[in-house]
């Protein structure tokens, strides 16, 4: 039974925590002035970030097709020696490059001369007992040389078309000519090639992409690791080989990525996040309101959703909207720096180890393994520079930044210290002055 | 009446108002001259009854011979108290050289008016003259036989006043601080490890001061300067010396002159004491520019020429690095000085103010001694001039104590620096006169206080005894018997009843 006393009391409790939940602190109130300052300390100098967050030669950039035709001629089996080897045969027989394998070909180049423009003599040459072993034999040198010759890009089908042949030659004995023929000789390029996602995908398929095939074989084919694999693919690009037709895609960015830009990118998401959403938020909330009920954990987590756990509290944010307006800026900049950083660096090493994943693809050609180990290298050290150099760009300015400012400020102390010092000096030699020369002695009198 | 201050003079003058005040509001007012006329009646009755006991029967009262002449006493203390309040005469507070104070600038500030003479009693006109005058000679002979530099009852502490002021001296010349800030930093360093043969004289004086050694040297160094050619350090001292020169001489104004009149062809003359001048300028720049609070010197965090000067100085005076050491002293460069003025003028007035008030006291409590005297104590008279006069002795004794300072103060150490000042600009020598004179000073000021209230105290401790009546007046026993009578006569009635 409670008595009224009692009640009373309650009742004055209550309505002096409610009184001291809803009054907003007088620290609070008092801060408005120092928030319109906006001189920085020396520190705050540390604070700055010389990010730009946009780098219009990248920026501007459209989609980048990077596919490439191949053209007829450079195939071993089709040469074409008016436009190709006739122009270049000097150059690519060179001995410098090839050797004494050059000279044998140069002694062939009538002979293939003959079969281009006559059949029917080459027919007597090709069927001839002398000549056509050394004919085979050049042959297959002269293909091995135009296959390196040739862009490697085309190296797939040509690969695709010698497993063909060999299995060809193993069939029917030996007749390399009828092998090739049989494989496609005319459409070389018509040809489906096999799966590099592994054959429990299907044993041929019209075309394979670099990453993509090889993040199937992985097993990262999933909706989780699409975001990764666009990023990745933005970043090094998706070789693409299909039906004559050799290509580079971006992925959903249709553009390439630097890591330079991908960071830029990530700041200003969350320069935009933070001091442009969270930061707006609190402001125009004004004092006097909780921070609990102006910003959600939603919000914070926005600001990394790559991430784990939080990267910026709400005491960060707090600390943020009692700094000074200029203070508050720049801090808040350089936090989305840090932020962008973090999540720069978690998936940047995420691209990274998929790509040492993918680079284990049994089912790719060597050289298609040489170019995800060319990938992930080229990341590591565009990733490494980026880094090192955003890091050039931030500290030694802001160092030298903060030293001069902090110097400049003890000068400037000093000097404001002793004008007032003099100043207050000149007041008090004034104030002696004015009580020695008061003429209590009648002598020493101040005439004026 | 004497004064050798305006502090003094300005109680006086107050006493002398108060005192005219007073003897107006008791003519004034009925119910005063009711309570003397009361205080005569009482005392006239109980006379004539003392004086008539002797014919009332000794078994009545206890007969007391009072002479018939105890009325005339009476009356004429009746007649005393009223001349205390005749105001027909009257006096003027004067310095000890005749001139009057009412001119003193500094009494027409501190007072709204001031007359030139006030009308008093002819008791308290005789009183207080006698005291004044015998207290003026005894001032004036003290004076005129220890005086050392000057007078010190017609300029007070003239001499000492005068270092105070000239260590004050503060330089508020922007051109003329970077000038001397130009010639330290330029030449200093370049010159002073070329001087180490001039072992016996202060290498940072001849900077300032006449040095062929140091002038030579500074001949030599070429500075660089834009619109100069051929400009050497000896071409920046000239500059900096005479702009220093012409920056004290605006500063002195017309002191120098009083100076030379003041204390003659003395110690201290116009030209040593702008060179004083000129030095505590100089100590005061550097101090000012490289000590920082707390005695913590900026020259030891920027080692500058300016910065090691200012230590050296500091160092020099052994009180204030102690005290700066103990953070004892919170004044530091600039202040030292400023501080030591205005505490200087402090002590300066404590013992003036001191003694003026007890004057002040005496002259207005004058008029209500007709109470007193009415009621037949006129022997407060006695008293009351004991006590003005005690007061009055303290200006020859501190006149005394003064010169004995004085003469301490100009001791061989101190003239040999004032001899430095004459002969030029002297940092050491200007700060060791201004310490050694701010310390003795101090310690003559407190001595001023503590002597006079003491004597003051000693007389009135071992005269006022002799002052009191023999015997005091009681009521005549013929009372106390009659009374003692009718209380037995009472009691028998009652018990008879």
């Amino acid at each position: 039974m409670i008595r009224i006393s009692e009640m009373v009391w309650l009742g004055i409790i209550l309505s002096l925590v409610a009184y001291l939940s809803l009054t907003p602190p007088a620290a609070r109130a008092d801060m408005t002035a120092y928030q319109q300052s906006t001189r920085l300390s020396p520190s705050d100098y540390l604070l700055q970030s010389q990010e730009s967050m946009r780098d219009p030669v990248f920026d501007s950039a459209r989609t980048i097709d990077l596919s490439a035709t191949i053209g007829v001629g450079s195939d071993c089996g089709r040469i074409d020696f008016k436009n190709t080897l006739r122009s270049t045969l000097s150059n690519v027989l060179d001995t410098k490059y090839f050797g004494d394998m050059g000279k044998d070909i140069l002694a062939a180049s009538p002979m293939l001369l003959t079969c281009y423009f006559s059949p029917t003599w080459c027919a007597i040459l090709k069927h001839s007992q002398i000549s056509a072993h050394w004919l085979s034999q050049m042959r297959l040198d002269q293909c091995s040389l135009v296959d390196k010759y040739v862009d490697n890009r085309v190296e797939d089908f040509y690969q695709e078309r010698q497993s063909c042949v060999r299995k060809s030659i193993e069939r029917n004995g030996g007749d390399m000519e009828s092998a090739m023929q049989g494989c496609n000789g005319n459409s070389l390029w018509q040809s489906d090639l096999s799966n590099w996602a592994g054959s429990k995908n299907g044993e041929k398929v019209p075309s394979n992409r670099l990453i993509e095939s090889s993040a199937k074989w992985a097993g990262m084919d999933g909706p989780e690791s699409r975001s990764s694999l666009d990023l990745l693919k933005a970043l090094v690009g998706d070789t693409a080989v299909s039906r004559g037709m050799v290509s580079v895609e971006y992925g959903p960015h249709r553009a390439a990525l630097t890591p330079r830009t991908f960071l830029q990118s990530i700041e200003r998401t969350t320069f935009d996040k933070l001091c442009g959403g969270i930061l707006k938020k609190v402001n125009d909330a004004g004092d006097g309101v909780s921070l609990d009920h102006v910003i959600s954990d939603s919000d914070l987590k926005d600001i990394s959703p790559n991430t784990d756990h939080l990267l910026v509290d709400r005491q960060t944010i707090r600390a943020l909207s009692y700094m000074g307006s200029r203070q508050r800026a720049q801090a808040c900049q350089k936090l989305s720096d840090a932020v962008a950083m973090t999540v720069f660096s978690t998936d940047i090493n995420r691209s990274l180890d998929i790509l040492t994943t993918l680079e284990q693809n049994p089912n790719l050609p060597d050289n298609r393994k040489h170019e995800i180990e060319l990938k992930r290298k080229a990341l590591r050290e565009q990733v490494e520079t980026t880094v090192t150099l955003q890091h050039q760009r931030n500290q030694p300015l802001d160092t030298v930044l903060s030293q001069i400012n902090s110097q400049g400020q003890a000068l400037e102390s000093e000097s404001v210290g002793q004008s007032l010092l003099q100043d207050a000096a000149v007041h008090g030699g004034q104030a002696v002055e004015q009580d020695l020369m008061n003429c209590s002695d009648g002598v020493m009198c101040n005439k004026e | 009446m004497f004064s050798n201050t305006a502090f003094e003079a300005m109680y006086q003058y107050l006493g002398l108002e108060l005192h005219a005040k007073s003897i107006e509001i008791i003519t004034s007012h009925k119910v005063f001259g009711a309570v003397a006329l009361l205080i005569f009646g009482v005392m006239f009755f109980v006379t004539a009854m003392q004086f008539f006991s002797r014919y009332v029967p000794g078994v009545l009262v206890h007969r007391k011979m009072v002479p018939l002449s105890k009325f005339f006493k009476v009356v004429a203390c009746l007649f005393l108290g009223i001349a205390l309040l005749e105001a027909r005469t009257t006096t003027q507070v004067k310095r000890f050289n005749g001139e009057s104070w009412d001119k003193n600038p500094y009494i027409h500030g501190q007072l709204r008016s001031v007359e030139p003479k006030y009308r008093v009693s002819l008791v308290f006109d005789l009183l207080s003259r006698t005291a004044e005058e015998f207290a003026a000679l005894l001032a004036r002979a003290v004076d005129e036989l220890v005086g050392s530099t000057h007078s010190q009852l017609d300029a007070p502490n003239f001499f000492f006043k005068a270092i105070m002021y000239g260590a004050a001296a503060t330089l508020d010349d922007a051109n003329l601080k970077k000038s001397i800030q130009f010639y330290t930093e330029e030449c200093f360093d370049r010159v002073l490890p070329l001087v180490k043969e001039a072992k016996s004289q202060n290498k940072l004086d001849g900077f300032f001061a006449d040095s062929d050694l140091i002038d030579h040297r500074l001949s030599e160094l070429v500075v660089q300067v834009p619109d100069r050619e051929n400009y050497t350090c000896l071409d920046v001292k000239k500059d900096v010396t005479e702009e220093l020169r012409s920056y004290a001489m605006a500063r002195q104004k017309d002191f120098g002159t009083s100076i030379n009149t003041t204390l003659g062809k003395g110690t201290l003359h116009s030209e040593n004491y702008k060179n004083l001048q000129i030095s505590s300028m100089l100590v005061d720049h550097y101090l000012n520019e490289h000590e920082g609070w707390m005695g913590i010197q900026k020259g030891s965090e920027m080692p500058t020429t300016g910065g090691r000067i200012a230590q050296y100085l500091n160092r020099l005076i052994s009180v204030d690095g102690i005290l700066s050491v103990f953070g004892m002293k919170s004044e530091q460069g600039i202040w030292v000085s400023a501080s030591r003025a205005k505490e200087f003028s402090e002590n300066l007035a404590r013992a003036p103010h001191v003694a003026g008030f007890i004057k002040m006291c005496c002259i207005a409590v004058f008029p209500w001694l007709i109470f007193f005297v009415v009621a037949g104590h006129y022997r407060v008279l006695y008293a009351w001039f004991i006590l003005y006069f005690s007061v009055l002795l303290w200006t020859p004794i501190w006149t005394l104590l003064y010169h004995i300072m004085v003469g301490i103060a100009l001791s061989a150490e101190t003239m040999k620096a004032l001899g430095a000042l004459s002969d030029g600009i002297s940092l050491y020598s200007a700060e060791l006169v201004t310490s050694r004179m701010y310390h003795l000073f101090e310690v003559y000021s407190w001595l001023q206080l503590v002597v006079g209230t003491l004597f003051t105290g000693s007389v009135v401790y071992f005269l006022t005894p002799l002052l009191r009546d023999g015997r005091s007046d009681t009521t005549p026993e013929f009372i106390n018997n009659a009374a003692g009578a009718v209380s037995a006569g009472s009691q028998v009635a009652g018990a008879v009843l």
